[in-house]
């Protein structure tokens, strides 16, 4: 007697929570018309947003709103797409998270902005121009160009793409297979950039985490990365031609390309290394305060 | 002119420096070229950075410095603590959000701009303690010196204008964007701490603006929800 008890409140419980899992989460499908390559901007706060490119002339959403997610707004004009999640003003006990999955014509301009949310983009065309609190963001495919921003959060490309601006504040940048051109820039965050085909220009700035480069230069290539108390490290092929100079205050400068660093005045300890790859068509300026500089031969 | 080639007005901001230095590619001067043409913001910013660069150009390399500098902006930055602060955009989270992070990041810079202002051993500039040797041949450029108050004006700016928006911030927030800023400011006052000791360093002198710069960018970054 007492168990059916039990099993007939645990049933019951089980019976009253599951309407409230349903209802805590809700499904949501909608299309807009639009522009083969317009403007389709996206926000979101917490979960996820995935848009991927596709051959339509519509915008599609589909994903799931959290319980306190007051409602999705979609909008489409002459301007473009517009998709917002809003939260209530006072938005407690949380739930307030929405995944999306959008699709949206390739060549739009995309634009996304979220605070925790994370952000994929792949099949896209357009530019891209992603911003972030402390959600990552990966981007895979061929976009024009793109534009990432966090403060926490990863950001991470693999593309084929002529235009790259990264920026975070403790979060690693990885790009991967960069070609054209290419800004990033951290303060506590690692930057790595991988595979670089025929790179044109980079600027690469951080405060306290490393630079690496591995890749080929174009032959007039415009480089330049400052550390202040990370280490710099490029990996660059024989053939590379540019005009090389490295500046360290106090850090270390090593050469496997020959020339050594020299002392700039016998009473600092700052070093220099000043030298000639090929027909140094391109510079390459690299400068650390306190880290060091590595130039290795691939 | 296809939507792939307009840039937006942060882009074009962000290279405005390199577009009045010269620097720009052929292609990418035009996009920006093309941008201004369309918008009367950047126009204005375009405009004043120019009469600043040709402001710091005109001046004599002999001038001392000025050493009245620091203690006028202590007075200001308390008087404009509650400067009113008007959002872009009245799109409520998102904005309300990104300015109270910059609000509390700013509470932790007016510190940091405090302990700069007052600490004579790290004085950015002359007047505020033992004035630097400047003036001489081998000393910073007057420009440097200029310059670098330039951005510390831009950074009081940026403080006051977001300290009204502090609201509740996710603690892990918040103690990252504090953590980030002091290793900036650390390595601001290492690097001063160096140009004391080899003035005129023309590679300490780029680090140090660049930093400054990183700082101000940090916080557009942070203010800038509440701007676009």
């Amino acid at each position: 007697m007492r168990s059916i008890i039990q099993r007939t409140l645990c049933l019951g419980s089980v019976l009253l929570v599951l309407p409230l899992v349903a209802a805590a989460q809700t499904e949501i499908e909608r299309r807009v018309p639009a522009s083969a390559d317009g403007t389709v901007a996206i926000s979101n706060i917490a979960g996820s947003v995935v848009v991927t490119g596709w051959d339509r002339d519509e915008v599609e959403v589909t994903g799931t709103l959290g319980r306190n997610v007051e409602e999705l707004e979609v909008e489409s004009d002459a301007r473009g797409v517009e998709i917002e999640v809003k939260l209530p003003r006072r938005n407690r006990g949380g739930g307030g998270s929405a995944h999306l999955e959008i699709r949206v014509p390739r060549r739009s301009r995309v634009e996304v902005e979220t605070v925790s949310a994370e952000i994929t983009a792949d099949e896209l065309e357009g530019a891209l121009d992603l911003e972030s609190v402390s959600g990552s963001i990966t981007v895979a495919g061929q976009p024009a160009a793109v534009r990432a921003e966090t403060v926490s959060g990863l950001i991470e490309v693999e593309a084929d793409t002529a235009r790259i601006s990264a920026a975070t504040v403790s979060g690693s940048i990885t790009l991967t297979g960069t070609r054209g051109e290419v800004e990033a820039e951290a303060v506590s965050g690692n930057i790595t950039v991988k595979s670089a085909r025929d790179l044109e220009r980079a600027d690469l700035e951080v405060v306290s985490g490393q630079i690496a480069f591995t890749g080929s230069l174009a032959p007039d290539v415009d480089f330049s990365a400052s550390c202040h108390s990370g280490t710099i490290e490029l990996t660059l092929p024989e053939a590379t031609s540019a005009r090389v100079v490295a500046e360290s205050f106090s850090g270390r400068i090593d050469n496997e390309f020959g020339p050594e660093a020299r002392r700039v005045d016998r009473y600092a300890p700052g070093k220099e290394l000043s030298f000639t790859l090929g027909s140094g068509q391109g510079r390459i300026e690299l400068e650390t305060f306190s880290g060091a500089i590595t130039l290795r031969r691939r | 002119m296809t939507n792939q080639d307009t840039m937006s007005c942060r882009e074009t901001q962000a290279v405005l420096d390199e577009l009045v230095d010269g620097q720009l590619s052929a292609a990418r001067e035009r996009r920006v070229r093309e941008h201004l043409a369309g918008c009367e913001a950047c126009r204005h910013e375009e405009t004043a950075l120019r009469r600043l660069l040709a402001a710091t150009a005109e001046l004599p390399r002999s001038l001392e410095p000025p050493t009245d500098l620091w203690p006028g902006i202590v007075p200001r930055l308390r008087q404009r603590r509650f400067a009113t602060f008007t959002l872009g955009r009245s799109s409520g989270w998102r904005g309300w959000l990104l300015q109270a992070v910059a609000a509390v990041v700013f509470m932790g810079l007016g510190a940091v701009l405090s302990q700069l202002l007052v600490s004579p051993a790290i004085s950015p500039m002359p007047g505020a303690g033992e004035p630097l040797a400047l003036g001489t041949a081998a000393a910073a450029p007057a420009e440097f010196g200029i310059l670098e108050a330039e951005y510390l004006r831009a950074k009081e700016d940026l403080w006051l204008t977001a300290y009204r928006g502090r609201r509740d911030l996710p603690p892990v927030i918040q103690e990252l964007v504090e953590r980030n800023l002091r290793i900036i400011d650390e390595a601001i006052r290492e690097l001063r701490g160096a140009l004391q000791a080899n003035p005129g360093d023309r590679q300490l002198e780029s680090l140090l603006l660049a930093h400054h710069r990183k700082e101000i960018n940090l916080l557009q970054r942070l203010a800038r929800g509440s701007e676009v």
